[in-house]
């Protein structure tokens, strides 16, 4: 590996990096606009010049266009490197609107970070500013500020290189230079609102944020998108109990940097038809109450028509440790194994960027649990013997037909205020991602945990807890499960790829559950195929 | 430890007509009539005022109820950027915004309003905005409502409250500190954030409103 010095820093940085990521790599930020990891160098923002020593003396460069190589001394902090980014920034400010009070991106803006490190903090300028198109409707998640931007072209860069679609286009030259779709073309692919995210400045923002909070008020959490069985890393912004926006995490085993509009818009799931209280046949009552029905029907079923009259569906949309509840519950009581989870409704458009066809986050979850996902295993076992049904989050409008045409009573336990919630015997409500600590397994075997970012409003309580409050009085010696881990030192001792792990321990990138061996025979395939 | 010295202080003896205490009681009366009778006649300046009737001029700087400043079309000039809201200690500034019709001006507050209760009247909601859209510079200092709802003030009332019209004239700002610039009503200073006039002919559409805001997949 080359051996590099930036700042006096001597260190071997991997070959084919560039200035910005060897120098991020030992904690020194080279600012920049134009360059993005997933992007390809365009090198026109000019905030990454750096002082590179050369055969003809001091030299400025710029850092993301300089591949490291074995002897470069470079400095990062001189009175010249700073006099430099002083007047790139002025440069960028010249025709800037200044209009941070009614802009988006204010508070997490790259104008305004830099211009407090390394801004003029004058103006020199005598001329008027160039005007520009201000709340250009581009497409249907974005809205475009043509003033505002610093023409880095990261967003034609992405439209370009990641979606392939090519709907943004630099036009005009000079200080008319702007931003623009083709004409008659709208940014409308799957994966727009990428732009929004990789755009430094506020020239494109949300519009489906656009004006809703400010960004200072928001908390993230590390979490994982629900929108399908890829399962991108996602942050949650909130304030307080409500969810307003999912943004990308970095991950390079599964989204990397982008996230799909579908999922972007997922979030209002969290907040849409919640099932807010428990139901005793569509009618609201306590959650005690309902707990103790639920535990009932249970104990009847299963007392008078015995174990082959209870059957339990999961649901790939639940996560790991409700779905494992059900079954090992199940199991205790009932011998053996009656749990299905079948997938009815939710499928969906894939792609061969990120979008999958299964729209459920947990599928490869259920098989690890060897849970039947087939719709024709449960329908054949759904016959008059089945006296009770407990449906795990599974409401789709298939289940609720196929469920009425028997006799079997419901119990249901679920988070939305589905019409199978509102029919069901006794209906209980259960946390969605943003409110428990859960685990979910994305179609890659990857094992990957969410966070709670807030406690539900309602009396919603984790599935596992509420199941394991149903069966209670069916134990001989119920067992106490407080918290996730005590889920989990149950399931890691019953299924071999989760042996070594602990809840806590799984780190916020996930871990691979496929054996290794193949993973890395599918990697060299891979890497053969480009 | 020292022994204590005990010091015996003669008292003065009280003389005759002090011993009968009637001149005493009458000389203190006749203090208090001198100021009623000039109370009453107005023969010297008076420090009370006949509140209600007759309202207190706060001196300038006073922070009284607050008001939203308007644009010269009679509209909020505030463009709900959040500032005050973000400052207020007491948190009770409460703020939604929408889309404005106008792209140059782009947002407006679609709600503002002011928990009076809860408001320490410190000032700061002042002091950080950008736009010069809220004051506190009404003279209003008697906040009374028949119910605690009342007391949320909201954008529409906010937006009627008037300045107060002269400020008292013995009141001198506080030493050591200039007075602001843009503070007394009428005037702005060249720092607030408003957009500046433009020309008319942009080559691109503005985009549509309301019903086009609505993300198509929701």
């Amino acid at each position: 590996m080359p051996l590099i010095k930036i700042d006096d820093i001597e260190f071997e940085a991997p070959a084919g990096q560039n200035l910005i990521q060897a120098a991020a790599s030992v904690g020194i930020e080279i600012p920049h606009y134009c360059y993005h990891p997933g992007l390809s160098v365009s090198g026109n923002c000019r905030m990454c010049l750096v002082e590179v020593k050369g055969p003809r003396g001091t030299m400025a460069q710029i850092a993301c266009n300089t591949p490291v190589a074995d002897g470069l001394e470079v400095q990062t902090q001189t009175p010249t490197v700073k006099k430099m980014r002083q007047g790139v920034m002025e440069f960028l400010l010249l025709n800037h609107p200044i209009d941070c009070p009614i802009c988006d991106q204010a508070g997490e803006c790259g104008l305004q970070d830099y211009y407090m490190q390394y801004g003029l903090y004058s103006n020199r300028s005598t001329v008027p500013k160039v005007e520009k198109a201000k709340v250009v409707d581009v497409g249907p998640l974005v809205v475009l500020d043509q003033e505002r931007c610093i023409l880095c072209s990261r967003c034609v860069r992405f439209c370009g290189e990641v979606t392939k679609t090519h709907e943004l286009v630099l036009s005009q030259r000079g200080e008319k230079t702007r931003i623009e779709t083709f004409p008659g073309k709208e940014l409308n692919n799957p994966y727009s609102g990428n732009v929004v995210d990789i755009c430094p400045v506020g020239a494109l923002t949300s519009k489906d944020f656009r004006f809703k909070k400010r960004v200072w008020f928001l908390k993230s959490t590390n979490s994982v998108c629900m929108g399908c069985s890829r399962g991108c890393n996602i942050s949650i912004d909130h304030e307080k109990t409500r969810t307003y926006r999912y943004r990308p995490r970095f991950n390079a085993d599964v989204n990397q940097w982008w996230l799909c509009d579908e999922g972007r818009l997922s979030y209002k799931q969290l907040h849409h038809n919640r099932l807010d209280s428990a139901l005793l046949k569509g009618q609201p009552t306590s959650l005690e109450e309902a707990v103790k029905t639920a535990s009932k029907l249970l104990q009847d079923a299963f007392q008078q028509h015995g174990r082959e009259a209870i059957v339990a569906i999961g649901s790939s949309t639940a996560s790991l440790e409700d779905n494992f509840m059900l079954k090992h519950l199940l199991l205790q009581v009932n011998g053996p194994e009656t749990v299905y989870g079948p997938n009815y409704d939710r499928w969906g458009e894939a792609d061969n960027l990120l979008r999958l066809a299964d729209k459920t986050p947990n599928t490869a979850g259920l098989k690890l649990l060897e849970i039947d996902t087939s719709a024709d295993a449960l329908e054949q076992n759904l016959n008059s013997q089945v006296k009770l049904v407990i449906s795990l989050d599974n409401d789709a409008e298939a289940l609720r037909k196929l469920l009425s045409s028997t006799q079997a009573k419901v119990v249901f336990l679920g988070s939305q205020a589905s019409p199978l919630a509102l029919g069901a015997d006794v209906a209980l409500p259960i946390t969605m991602h943003a409110e428990h600590y859960a685990s979910y397994v994305n179609a890659e075997q990857r094992l990957q945990k969410v966070s709670q970012a807030y406690f539900p409003t309602s009396e919603a309580r984790p599935g596992w807890k509420l199941i394991s409050e149903v069966f209670k009085p069916l134990l001989s010696a119920p067992p106490l499960y407080a918290d996730v881990e005590d889920v989990w030192s149950i399931l890691r001792s019953k299924y071999a790829p989760l042996a070594n792990l602990t809840y806590y321990e799984i780190p916020d990138e996930g871990v691979s559950l496929a054996p290794k061996e193949e993973a890395e025979k599918e990697a060299v395939i891979a890497a053969h195929e480009s | 430890m020292k022994p204590v010295k005990i010091k015996k202080v003669q008292r003065e003896e009280l003389n005759f007509w002090e011993k009968t205490y009637l001149v005493p009681i009458f000389q203190g009366m006749s203090v208090t009539a001198k100021h009623f009778v000039a109370n009453l006649t107005g023969s010297i300046d008076k420090v009370n005022v006949d509140y209600p009737e007759e309202q207190k001029v706060m001196p300038k700087g006073y922070r009284g109820k607050h008001r939203l400043t308007q644009r010269d079309d009679g509209t909020v000039k505030c463009v709900a950027c959040m500032m005050c809201a973000t400052v207020c200690p007491a948190n009770c500034i409460h703020i939604e915004a929408e889309e404005h019709e106008n792209p140059e001006i782009e947002k407006r507050p679609k709600i503002f309003d002011i928990d009076l209760l809860r408001c320490v009247y410190c000032g700061y909601c002042v002091e950080a905005c950008p736009c010069d859209a809220i004051r506190m510079d009404s003279g209003i200092y008697t906040i009374f409502a028949p119910k605690r709802e009342d007391f949320v003030i909201h954008k529409d009332q906010l937006l009627q409250i008037k300045p107060q019209s002269e400020f008292a004239a013995d009141a001198r700002p506080k030493q050591g500190m200039p007075a602001l610039p843009g503070h007394s009503a009428g005037t702005s200073s060249p720092q607030i954030f408003s957009p500046p006039a433009r020309a008319e002919n942009r080559d691109t559409e503005p985009m549509k409103q309301d019903s086009s805001l609505a993300p198509s997949k929701d």
